[in-house]
């Protein structure tokens, strides 16, 4: 009886012990995960920023604010900044306005809709270096496939040298960037517009609306949060893009597409300045979060008005 | 049949176990690979077929086995850098000239002025070439990989129809002999590697020429001293507002200025002597017409000397490495220079030895559109590396370097401000890495 009593506490106990622990051995590979992923390099970029480190000599020396007074007083930091809103403007209003497009030509039936889909995927599985070396052919000044269009429509007397102007290199940048991420809008988009029930339009058309408020309340209300997730993609994109514009320019002409990544990178991988790097890092960080969280509540705000 | 249910619990400690066993082992075999008998080879991709080619020729003559890793080219610094700082162990490595002070400095690249045969090498180079190679006070740090002049390449029939039977002696020719060509039709008549990355090397090229000396062998920056530095600003910053290079200049590659070349879009065209032999491989109407000048325009006519390095690390592979080093960048086992042959078959990539543009096998490598005693002449007598350009700052100024100059070309600096923005930059980063 008395073993039975015992076997019957210490059951007890393990069902105790398992229901207090646990929940916390489940979580612990996603937490030790966010730990070293996430958290661990955040906090160490923090500190990096208020630091001079010395590769050389291995060493690292707390010095506050220095390297973000430096920052801010740098010419080339704030052109950054101008250059980068201007490239995320068009990074993000192109794609999502292009992907919106497509998305709403692709949902419909048409005969060639499957080859329009699969090429629709096609940018999106291209590497942005190849992206890059792409558009610098397209935008060529004597062999570039845009001004061969454009002569050959007659628009043009002779080739122009997109990429010698400043306003050109910056905008064909961006819309090299933007091309690609009008194909990943898009699949988000058209996998949106897929799941809206079509009972929905029939009963609008029922009440008399017209094509213009089925588009708005319907459509637009329902692809909403993928809407927001594609807008917070583009900008996510439109601050962080590197790889396509270091291809195409390297930043220049002058500065025409010094984007703040282009800074960073120059900071941290040619000049070695870690410290530095991480101050531009974090500043970036911010904005990216700061303009990102505005769209969110921008987009949200005028959902619950909505409803 | 006796069927027994796998529960979950089972299914996960199996498949945990059996996936700690896959990464333990990968852990231990990279570490075994990491420390065994292969020397550690590290490179950037150009040609990597190559490169194993001549580490295997390497492994038949002596013996020793050797492990290739290629990083590739964009970022090569950054990635050799970062794992040599995760602990990875590399025992030879390509580098750029502008690192390997600072590779030095920090322990991860050793002397070889101490080893066997050092002093045949450094002896068998051009004398002009050896600074390159050394620290000021003349410590052996690195092997050449490669090396190259600024060399003023021309189309000889655009200059004879424009009825020039010379190339250009002073830059005031050049603008003007540029400006005629325009006038008759070549749109973009001169050509160089403006982009950012690049505009270093033409200040050197740009301030040799006209005989001023850029940096004093401790880097102390002479040129802001030298009132000739800022004419050659106004000269460089002419050329492209006037238009006398291509518009794209800034953002060009040389793929594309080679073409205008091959094609007699353009003239003139500076970039290293192999470029010559790329042109002449890729074909094109005007190949046959292009030739080399045997001086860069110039009061002086100097021109400057580049080329990336070999580095090594210590350890106790080190005999080993010197061995495979003095192969790679010196002469092989039976007093060949088969490596540089070869890259000059490959490439026309040059070696600082005078005797290398001797031998005839190199010759007919390179193509008999080159004269050889020209090429050697600019190496030995008509050329400067710049030691400066080992110090440890110097990337941080070379990236400045593109940034004001560009801003320069385009009028947003003035030629004079840029002089003494360089020449700032340049106190304050020896400031800062003193």
């Amino acid at each position: 009886m008395a073993a039975v009593q015992a076997r019957k506490t210490s059951a007890q106990e393990r069902k105790h012990w398992d229901r207090k622990w646990i929940p916390y051995v489940l979580l612990a590979p996603a937490i030790i995960t966010i730990v070293v992923v996430i958290l661990s390099p955040l906090v160490t970029t923090i500190y990096y920023s208020f630091s001079n480190i010395d590769l050389i000599r291995d060493r690292t020396t707390f010095i506050g604010f220095d390297n973000y007074v430096e920052l801010f007083s740098s010419r080339l930091f704030w052109k950054a900044v101008e250059i980068n809103l201007k490239f995320a403007a068009i990074v993000v209003v192109v794609p999502t306005l292009m992907g919106l497009f497509f998305a709403l030509l692709l949902v419909e039936e048409f005969v060639g809709r499957g080859i329009g889909r699969t090429l629709l995927i096609l940018p999106w599985a291209l590497p942005w270096i190849v992206i890059g070396l792409l558009w610098n052919w397209v935008v060529h000044s004597q062999f570039g496939a845009l001004n061969g269009l454009l002569y050959s429509l007659g628009l043009i007397e002779k080739y122009i040298p997109f990429m010698a102007d400043e306003n050109w290199a910056l905008f064909f940048t961006a819309m090299a960037s933007a091309w690609r991420q009008t194909s990943f809008s898009a699949i988000l988009l058209l996998a949106a517009l897929q799941t809206i029930p079509e009972d929905l339009y029939d009963a609008a058309k029922v009440d008399g609306a017209g094509m213009r408020a089925r588009f708005r309340f319907i459509t637009i209300a329902w692809i909403r949060p993928t809407l927001t997730i594609v807008l917070l993609y583009n900008i996510v994109l439109g601050f962080l893009q590197f790889d396509a514009v270091w291809v195409m320019t390297q930043g220049g002409p002058g500065d025409a597409t010094m984007l703040i990544s282009v800074l960073l990178y120059r900071y941290s991988f040619i000049n070695f300045d870690l410290g530095m790097g991480a101050a531009v890092s974090n500043v970036l960080g911010l904005i990216t979060m700061g303009v990102g969280l505005i769209f969110v509540r921008l987009t949200y705000r005028s959902q619950s008005t909505y409803s | 049949m006796n069927k027994r249910r796998l529960s979950r619990r089972q299914f996960l400690q199996t498949t945990g176990a059996g996936l700690a066993s896959l990464a333990l082992g990968g852990v231990s075999a990279s570490s075994v690979l990491g420390q065994g008998d292969a020397l550690q080879f590290y490179g950037w991709d150009f040609q990597p077929d190559t490169i194993r080619q001549h580490l295997d020729n390497y492994t038949a003559q002596s013996g020793t086995p050797v492990d290739l890793h290629i990083i590739p080219n964009v970022g090569y610094s950054t990635g050799l850098q970062t794992k040599i700082l995760g602990g990875v162990h590399m025992d030879v490595y390509y580098n750029f000239k502008y690192n390997s002070t600072r590779f030095f400095n920090a322990g991860w690249a050793r002397r070889m002025d101490d080893l066997p045969d050092a002093d045949a090498v450094m002896g068998e180079m051009f004398a002009s070439s050896v600074p390159s190679y050394t620290t000021p006070d003349g410590q052996l740090i690195s092997m050449p990989y490669f090396s190259a002049v600024h060399v003023l390449h021309y189309n000889e029939r655009l200059l004879s129809e424009s009825g020039f039977d010379a190339p250009p002696q002073t830059k005031q020719d050049l603008y003007d002999q540029c400006a005629k060509l325009k006038e008759d039709g070549v749109e973009a008549p001169y050509l160089a590697y403006w982009i950012k990355e690049f505009c270093e090397e033409y200040l050197q090229v740009y301030l040799l020429s006209e005989g001023i000396t850029p940096f004093s062998p401790e880097g102390e920056p002479s040129f802001a001293d030298d009132s000739r530095t800022a004419d050659v600003f106004e000269w460089w910053q002419a050329m492209f507002q006037d238009g006398m290079t291509s518009p794209t200049q800034l953002t060009d590659q040389p793929g594309e200025q080679m073409t205008a070349m091959q094609n007699g879009t353009a003239a003139f065209y500076v970039l290293h002597h192999y470029f010559l032999k790329l042109m002449n491989s890729g074909g094109g109407p005007e190949v046959d017409r292009l030739r080399i000048a045997g001086r860069m325009p110039g009061s002086d006519g100097k021109t400057f000397q580049m080329g990336e390095v070999v580095q090594m690390s210590d350890g106790p592979n080190v005999d080993r490495s010197w061995d495979l080093v003095k192969f790679y960048t010196w002469k092989d086992a039976n007093g060949e220079r088969s490596v540089h042959k070869s890259w000059a078959a490959a490439a026309a990539l040059g070696a600082p030895y005078p005797d290398f543009y001797d031998d005839p096998e190199v010759q007919a490598n390179y193509g008999d559109y080159y004269d050889f005693e020209q090429i050697k002449d600019m190496f030995a007598n008509n050329s400067d590396v710049v030691q400066a350009r080992n110090q440890p700052w110097y990337s941080e100024f070379q990236t400045h370097v593109g940034d004001e100059i560009q801003r320069m070309l385009q009028g947003n600096l003035a030629p004079a401000d840029a002089v003494t923005s360089l020449a700032d930059k340049v106190v304050d980063l020896r400031e800062q890495y003193s």
